[in-house]
């Protein structure tokens, strides 16, 4: 049975509501899940990015959410430590990467099929243990005091011409950029991969610890190009004015292992796999209105159909690689021993 | 019997032996010096009365109360001692007078001088330590409550200087009993009383660091009177201070000791104070009493050459017994045999000669022969010993007497040192005649 | 920090022992190493995790020529930064105190500032003005300023009572200024500085703040590389312990080199010069690191904010909320730290042998630790052994004591050890039990020290992330916390307030800390 999720949010605020009256404690719901009113969510997004829209899901819902900040890694590694005993219910995560540790340490709960259905496969998970909310392309942001829009490679390939030497920026530890080489791995063929690897680590890569230093760099013109997700380059561009930037992006060719589309999103803890708030939660973070809200403030790939990518992206349809699961932790470990062979990480 | 009875003392530091069993009692009402040179152990004798550090086995009473023993180590707070360390360690945060009363009880009602921030007194405290003033008072029994009669009725005229005592001076005199109360009407007074009995009664506001060293070690002692202790114990107080303030202080210190009744134990590797001050010496090497007597019997009677070595200067000769005489470079002396070994601790006053009937070796024994500088006389004068000439090689003259090298006229390798008065010196190169005014010492060679 | 407080001459005993020739009581050695065991917690998991991976994995991993890197780096940026603190922090602190130069009370207190400001800050704003900036010397540059008031404050203290006669003893023996000052004076206060030095080398093989902004990969770098892309506790618990083994070393040369240098008797102090005309050069000195070290990054950070588009309304109680967090936070942890330390500090301030230096080198340990590792190795005990307390401040508080007891236990050891033992005996001689023994005469006269090492630790938890992330209790806020979840998106202007707020409160007890002296009683 599949209930339009406003409808499901209705029901459950009433419930909801209707139990905060009478007591705190869980109350099984028709479904045997249980709500109490409130659930804890760890989000490695950041407060300023989401916390307006849990905001607008708390007074829709009547539930309340206690947020953990922290960013996506170190709040992965809390979860891995805290094992069954979190407290946590529900994990917003920045990268598949991490939900897919999580998922392999078998700390997620499956979810719903109405709710991963939502999403398309290629931005999922394969096994419904956490969805996919949000995309994030790959891009090559640009200094434009430097080269012309028309100048800017469009492969990642171009960087391993010794004519970048010194000149382009990388996050190799980064989770976004493994994902990336996992990526090129995939439809490249490891023989090629080691070699674009390979090659990249001799040209001297500027080495960046996360995304947001590398588009300060190029913003600073430290150095003239680097590999990132397009979404921080808006997030710069709200606070230091657009017409300010001297960082641009330009998107690789579709096709190119450079294009792909990197997901954030969203699991439910074992613990909390009968928790009905969090589900809720969860299934709003899907829904049309959180997913156009990511578009609007956020600028980033919408997954659900019927809501129109931020204006100026690519379409995703064609950056879509229904062949890779991102969260596919053997093939990241394969990725790490090639970065690791290359001495990039 | 002693106030103060140390028996069969051991301390040990990991696997080397400190002290090894040592006893000593200490006559009530005496000031005993414990003299040896660095690392003795002296001063780990006192730490070990005052209960500063555990003992390996032995006993230690005071008063007949055992504060050491098999089983007992009471805490040095509970001893009732007076400590006086070397380097007065007054307690820089305090004042003068605030350090003076630092070991007096604090109640309500006299907390009037000294009372730390928190640390009010409450009527529970203050009635506790009241009870612990008692407590301490019956403990401490008569000497205490004469020692506090014995102030002068008006303390400001009185300075310490004023108070010659004799240093052989340890009878006491029976006192009034004084109401208990009446000691503890005040802290304030208390403080006074020593401060003015220290004279330093205008500095009791002054912070330590503004006192001369001579001052520091006056309050230090006026400090560990104030509890009035059954026991002071002194650990080389004089020692950082410069000589001339070191005689003048130690005689007002002992004056007031003995003024106060006080039985101590004074630390000491100076001899000449040991000497000066002390009704008994102890004297002390590798963690054992050596000797214990009087300062007249250690100085000349030391149980062997070490001891008068280490107790004052020496002139020493190889010599050959013959039924009561020495044969030696200086003749045919008539000498005491000292080979028996004194009993330490328990000797105290024995009688000269009763040794020298012990045991005397075979005629023809080598002896170590021992005279002190001044029993050498220029001529015959008041000798009953054969003189010897001699030729004057050096002088080193010390104002009121000099120490004057001579060799020996029949023996040019043998150098002998005499103390001659300044008015009898003779010049360099004089030959003069030696004569011996006393007995010389005989001891078996190889000690 | 060390010897803040000098004995006035008259206490400084020519044969009074700092330490008891005595083996410490078993029940303070029970004691403090109860409390040196806190700081073993980290140790233990990290042994976990590691042990976990099995010991080929641990080979391979260690092999690697890039943890070989990755190690050099950290030892080559500690040991940089290490030496050119110390060379600096003793220069400015003899000029604090042997130049009469105008304002010295406000050029001592300025010299405490960098202490307030979070490296990652400094680093930023270092960024701002010169983007260019990356790699090993600006990190050791940028470093070297945040750390060098850990050598300076100390030192000025320590040069404050040390005695001048053997300085000028060696001036007429023929040495020239400076050597004269190497050969008598900096025995006097090399302790001070040593223990200085340990903390600055410490704290630069535990931060990452910095060194993630200038771009320098050190071993810190590697462990939340290993903790963010891969999730690898186990080799992220690995790349730790290589650090541990680094801090180990260090404590152990620290201690080695400490050495108990006999007070030297005398009262003279070397009468301060005027500056002459070096002035201006001496100042310059002064405010070099200051300059680098506040100025330069908070006017940077300034700038940012007025080039900031979405220059948002400052919202007032928010922010009063996180400094009162991070006030009582900060605050609770500088307590129950001296609190911890003081046995630890103790034992080590009287006793000597080897049960001793290991209990005082594990109490070390935490300082070494990022503040991941430390953050994650509480959770995994916290909730293993006091379920209850996970996520409530009690359990950040202890993390704050793990990570920054060293800073008390240095601080707080050389404030006992400047007190003679004989105080403690004349005390116990005139009634006091041991106890009230030590409350009436070593902790009072030992306070600053201890002040010291709380305001030390009240500093450094103020400004502390990874661990305060972690651990804080859901929806609970410090200053340190909001600045990270606006600078991680560029929202300068929205940053802006709570940098400030974190710099002025870190500067509250930098401020104090400058303005202690020792307890004796003056008149």
């Amino acid at each position: 049975m599949r209930i339009p999720l406003s409808l499901a949010a209705l029901v459950a605020g009433a419930t909801v509501l209707a139990l905060a009256g009478c007591t705190q404690a869980a109350e099984p719901t028709a479904e045997g899940a249980t709500s109490d009113g409130a659930f804890t969510l760890y989000s490695g997004r950041d407060e300023a990015l989401i916390q307006p829209l849990i905001d607008q899901f708390e007074e829709t819902s009547g539930i309340s959410v206690e947020v953990r900040y922290g960013n996506t890694a170190e709040l992965g590694a809390l979860l891995l430590e805290e094992g069954d005993a979190t407290p946590a219910q529900v994990f917003l995560a920045q990268d598949a990467g991490a939900l897919g540790a999580l998922a392999n340490a078998d700390l997620f709960a499956t979810l719903p099929a109405e709710t991963t259905d939502a999403v398309p496969v290629g931005f999922t998970s394969t096994d419904d243990t956490w969805v996919g909310v949000t995309g994030r392309a790959r891009v090559i942001a640009y200094d434009s005091e430097a080269m012309s829009a028309a100048e800017v490679p469009t492969s990642v390939d171009a960087f391993t011409d010794p004519a970048w030497a010194g000149k382009f920026g990388i996050a190799p530890t980064n989770a976004s950029f493994q994902a990336f080489v996992t990526a090129y791995r995939v439809l490249n063929g490891e023989e090629a991969a080691d070699e674009w690897v390979a090659a990249i680590a001799a040209n001297s890569p500027v080495i960046f610890d996360n995304n947001r230093a590398i588009l300060a760099a190029v913003n600073d013109g430290v150095i003239e190009a680097g590999l990132l997700n397009h979404y921080y380059w808006f997030a710069m561009a709200a606070e230091t004015g657009e017409e300010n930037m001297r960082a641009q992006l330009s998107y690789p060719e579709a096709g190119d292992a450079g294009s792909i589309v990197n997901v954030a999103g969203a699991g439910l803890l074992a613990g909390a796999a009968e928790d009905a708030d969090a589900l809720e939660f969860i299934d709003y973070l899907v829904g049309a209105k959180a997913q156009q809200y990511f578009v609007d403030e956020t600028f980033e790939y919408p997954l659900i159909a019927g809501i129109d990518a931020p204006a100026g992206l690519p379409a995703l349809d064609s950056l879509v690689n229904p062949d890779l699961d991102l969260a596919d932790l053997d093939t990241l470990e394969d990725t790490q021993t090639l970065l690791g062979k290359h001495g990039l990480i | 019997m002693g106030w103060v009875t140390i028996e069969a003392l051991r301390v040990a530091y990991g696997d080397r032996r400190v002290l090894d069993d040592v006893s000593l009692r200490i006559p009530r009402g005496s000031l005993v010096a414990v003299l040896g040179p660095s690392g003795c152990g002296k001063t780990t004798l006192l730490r070990a009365v005052a209960g500063l550090l555990p003992v390996a086995s032995g006993t230690i009473s005071v008063g007949g109360r055992l504060v050491t023993g098999p089983g007992v180590q009471r805490a040095p707070e509970k001893r009732g001692m007076g400590w006086v360390p070397q380097d007065a360690s007054l307690f820089p945060h305090l004042t003068v007078g605030e350090n003076i009363g630092f070991g007096l009880p604090r109640t309500k009602q006299n907390d009037d001088l000294y009372c730390e921030p928190g640390e009010a007194p409450s009527r529970v405290a203050g009635l506790l330590a009241g009870l612990r003033q008692r407590g301490r008072a019956n403990r401490t029994g008569p000497a205490s409550l004469r020692a506090g009669a014995a102030l002068p009725a008006n303390p400001r005229t009185v300075s310490l200087a004023h108070h010659p005592v004799a240093p052989g001076h340890n009878h006491l005199a029976p006192a009034p009993i004084t109401p208990d109360r009446d000691r503890q009407t005040s802290r304030a007074a208390r403080i006074a009383e020593l401060a003015t009995l220290v004279g330093l009664a205008e500095l009791v506001d002054r912070a330590p660091s503004q006192l001369s060293g001579g001052q520091a070690q006056r309050v230090s002692l006026a400090r560990a009177l104030a509890p009035r202790p059954d026991l002071m114990l002194l650990d080389e107080p004089f020692a950082a201070l410069d000589p001339l303030l070191r005689s003048a202080l130690r005689t007002e210190v002992a004056a007031l000791l003995r003024g106060q009744h006080n039985t101590s134990l004074l630390v000491t590797h100076d001899q000449e104070e040991a000497l000066s001050l002390a009704d008994f010496v102890a004297v002390m090497c590798g963690g054992e009493i050596l000797q214990f007597g009087t300062p007249a019997d250690v100085y000349e009677r030391p149980v062997n050459p070490w001891v008068a070595g280490f107790v004052g200067d020496t002139v020493e000769l190889d010599g050959l017994w013959r039924g009561g005489r020495v044969e030696c470079a200086l003749g045919s002396l008539a000498a005491d045999w000292m080979g028996a070994q004194a009993v330490p601790a328990q000797s105290s006053g024995a009688p000269r000669g009763e040794r020298t009937a012990a045991s005397a070796p075979a005629d023809g024994t080598g002896v170590c022969v021992l005279l002190r500088p001044e029993w050498l006389t220029l001529g015959a004068r008041g000798s009953a010993q054969p003189t010897t000439d001699a030729d004057v090689v050096a002088i080193a003259y010390a104002g009121h007497d000099a120490l004057v090298t001579f060799a020996l006229a029949n023996s040019e390798k043998t150098v002998v040192r005499a103390r001659i008065a300044a008015p009898d010196l003779p010049q360099l190169g004089d030959r003069v005649t030696l004569g011996i005014c006393q007995n010389a010492l005989a001891y078996p060679l190889f000690r | 920090m060390t010897e803040l407080l000098i004995p006035p001459p008259e206490t400084a005993a020519t044969r009074a022992p700092a330490r008891y020739r005595f083996g410490a009581p078993p029940w303070l050695l029970a004691v403090a190493a109860l409390c040196a065991a806190t700081a073993a917690i980290p140790l233990v998991y990290l042994v976990v995790r590691t042990t976990e991976a099995g010991l080929t994995e641990l080979l391979d991993t260690l092999v690697r020529p890039r943890v070989l890197q990755l190690t050099i780096n950290t030892a080559l940026l500690a040991a940089a930064v290490t030496l050119s603190a110390l060379v600096l922090g003793t220069i400015c602190a003899w000029i604090l105190t042997r130049i009469r130069l105008p304002f010295q009370r406000t050029l001592l207190l300025v010299s405490a500032l960098p202490l307030a400001v979070p490296s990652y800050l400094a680093a930023y704003g270092w960024l701002v003005w010169f983007p260019h900036l990356n790699g090993f010397w600006a990190s050791w540059f940028v470093m070297t300023m945040v750390c060098t008031p850990y050598v300076t404050l100390p030192v000025a203290a320590a040069l404050r009572g040390a005695s001048a006669d053997l300085e000028l003893v060696a001036r007429t023996l023929g040495r020239g200024p400076l050597r004269a000052f190497a050969a008598a004076t900096w025995p006097q206060i090399r302790p001070a500085a040593i223990a200085g030095a340990l903390l600055v080398c410490l704290y630069s093989l535990s931060d990452f703040g910095l060194v993630s902004m200038l771009r320098l990969q050190t071993l810190t770098w590697g462990i939340n590389a290993a903790y963010g892309a891969s999730f690898d506790r186990n080799q992220a618990a690995l790349l730790a312990l290589v650090l541990v083994v680094l801090a180990l070393v260090v404590v152990a040369g620290e201690r080695r080199s400490r050495r108990q240098v006999a007070s030297v008797p005398g009262r003279s102090t070397m009468p301060s010069r005027a500056p002459g005309r070096n002035g201006p050069f001496y100042v310059a000195v002064l405010v070099a690191a200051p300059l680098a070290g506040v100025v330069v990054p908070v006017v940077g950070l300034l700038s940012r904010l007025i080039e900031a588009e979405t220059l948002r309304a400052i919202d007032v109680p928010r922010l009063l909320e996180a400094v009162g967090s991070t006030l009582g936070i900060a605050l609770a942890a500088a307590v129950v730290a001296v609190l911890v330390a003081l046995p630890i500090a103790a034992l080590a301030a009287r006793y000597s042998g080897r049960l001793v230096a290991v209990i005082e080198a594990v109490g070390f340990l935490g300082h070494a630790l990022p503040g991941i590792v430390v953050g994650l190795s509480l959770v995994f005990f916290a909730l293993a052994a006091v379920p209850m307390f996970y996520q409530t401040s009690v359990v950040l508080v202890f993390a704050y004591v793990v990570l920054f007891m060293p800073r008390a236990i240095g601080s707080v050891r050389s404030g006992i050890a400047a007190v003679p033992t004989s105080l403690g005996d004349v005390s116990r001689m005139l009634g006091l039990s041991p106890f009230q023994a030590w409350w009436r005469v070593t902790a009072r006269l030992a306070l600053p020290g201890i002040a010291i090492g709380a305001l030390l630790v009240a500093i450094s938890a103020m400004k502390e992330l990874p661990a305060t992330l972690l651990l804080r209790p859901t929806s609970v806020s410090t200053l340190a916390t909001e600045l990270w979840s606006r600078t991680a998106l560029f929202e300068f202007g929205a940053a802006a307030p709570y940098a400030a707020a974190l710099v002025l409160v870190a500067m509250v007890p930098a401020v104090l800390l400058s303005g202690i002296r020792g307890t004796a009683r003056e008149n």
